[in-house]
């Protein structure tokens, strides 16, 4: 592993036991993403993108393997431990905004540093220079159902990178957008990793979003061993 | 910290019902308790029948508000927020929601009971002992519930 590693994935395998039989995912993918990097995980829907992001942010268990982030190995790690690194160096834009639907846009974008502990007018200062970048300023009081969906997902990513991790996940930034909302997102997220200078993982199908990538993980089809009925 | 401003932002019907169930179990308990005409035998039963479906309800509350809760907890516990802190924070809930079902049901009780002739046994001793059940057989309950919050698979959740 070199120094400048932020993440290793060795032999990665997970298995789902599903009605029909046992599903393996990534089989035995390895994979090592360097410090400042901008990767995007490729593959058509259900190859389990969204679950080598989980099993990355130590969301899930690995079946086989080790997947090493910032020189820890995530899965041997108990969940208090876990939790408290995800919170500290890792940043998640899930597949849906997941916004909390009974705060407004300042409070979810808070949110990461009020877990975080930190006093409240650095938190708030943070809190409004993150929104200022993304153009939600306006919209800091206004509640996530009233948004939207570009600024859903413009507050999400807000709201990963407000704490400045040192790895960005994201999971399908653009999943459901419709062309001229994907237009608009696509430079912002060139432009969060430049300004980012942190690591970004990207999970999509998009090929377009995935050409601003500097690298490309894809994950190959899932192997299914059929139960005999 | 405190995230219970990002969890509980509105009362919860199920935890208006648990405290309803509180209040008039804890009622029912304390006339019965202080009454002079039941024998031991049945006030034992009667006034444990009365705490267990204490415990239950609010078992069964707090198990609904957790359920209901699932998303949220999961979204914090993705951004970092440990299992212990989110726990605290529906145990603050419970404690809540416990102490005002006990205080009114021995308010209403003892209101009931003072003005019956059969409650002579009514005392402060009587009063207190079926408060300290009252509370510790519904927070065991809304606790026991609450705990689901640590074994919540974050990951399929979120999906």
């Amino acid at each position: 592993m070199s120094d400048e590693s932020v993440l290793r994935v060795e032999n990665l395998t997970k298995t789902f036991e599903m009605d029909y039989g046992r599903v393996y995912l990534f089989g035995g993918l390895c994979a090592e993403i360097e410090k400042g990097d901008f990767a995007a995980i490729t593959g058509p829907t259900g190859v389990g993108k969204t679950t080598l992001i989980n099993i990355i942010a130590g969301l899930e268990p690995p079946s086989q393997g080790t997947v090493t982030v910032l020189g820890k190995d995530i899965a041997s790690m108990d969940d208090t431990a876990t939790t408290e690194f995800r919170g500290k160096n890792i940043g998640i834009v899930f597949q849906e905004p997941r916004l909390l639907a009974d705060v407004n846009v300042f409070e979810n974008v808070e949110l990461p540093l009020v877990i975080q502990n930190m006093q409240e007018p650095e938190r708030r200062a943070k809190t409004k220079e993150i929104l200022d970048f993304f153009g939600l300023t306006r919209k800091a009081s206004v509640y996530p159902a009233a948004l939207s969906a570009g600024e859903n997902r413009k507050a999400a990513i807000a709201r990963a990178l407000v704490t400045e991790p040192h790895i960005l996940l994201m999971d399908e930034p653009t999943g459901g957008l419709d062309a001229s909302t994907i237009n608009i997102l696509t430079p912002l997220l060139r432009g969060i990793h430049y300004l980012h200078k942190g690591t970004i993982l990207m999970a999509t199908n998009n090929l377009n979003l995935a050409r601003i990538a500097s690298r490309e993980i894809p994950i190959m089809r899932p192997r299914i061993m059929m139960t005999c009925q | 910290m405190n995230l219970n401003r990002y969890l509980f932002t509105s009362t919860n019907r199920s935890e208006v019902l648990a405290a309803l169930e509180i209040t008039l179990s804890t009622a029912a308990a304390l006339i019965l308790g202080s009454s002079s005409f039941v024998g031991w035998l049945s006030l034992a039963l009667s006034i444990g029948g009365l705490l267990f479906g204490i415990f239950l309800v609010t078992m069964f509350a707090i198990s609904v508000q957790v359920s209901s809760k699932e998303k949220e907890v999961a979204i914090m516990r993705a951004l970092g927020a440990k299992g212990s802190t989110i726990l605290s924070g529906f145990l603050s809930r419970v404690a809540l929601v416990t102490a005002v079902g006990c205080l009114l049901g021995v308010l209403a009780g003892y209101f009931l009971a003072s003005f019956n002739v059969e409650c002579s046994l009514l005392s402060i001793e009587v009063v207190g002992l079926i408060a300290l059940f009252s509370l510790i057989s519904s927070f065991s309950g809304g606790s026991v519930a609450a705990k689901r919050v640590l074994h919540l698979r974050i990951g399929e959740v979120l999906r």
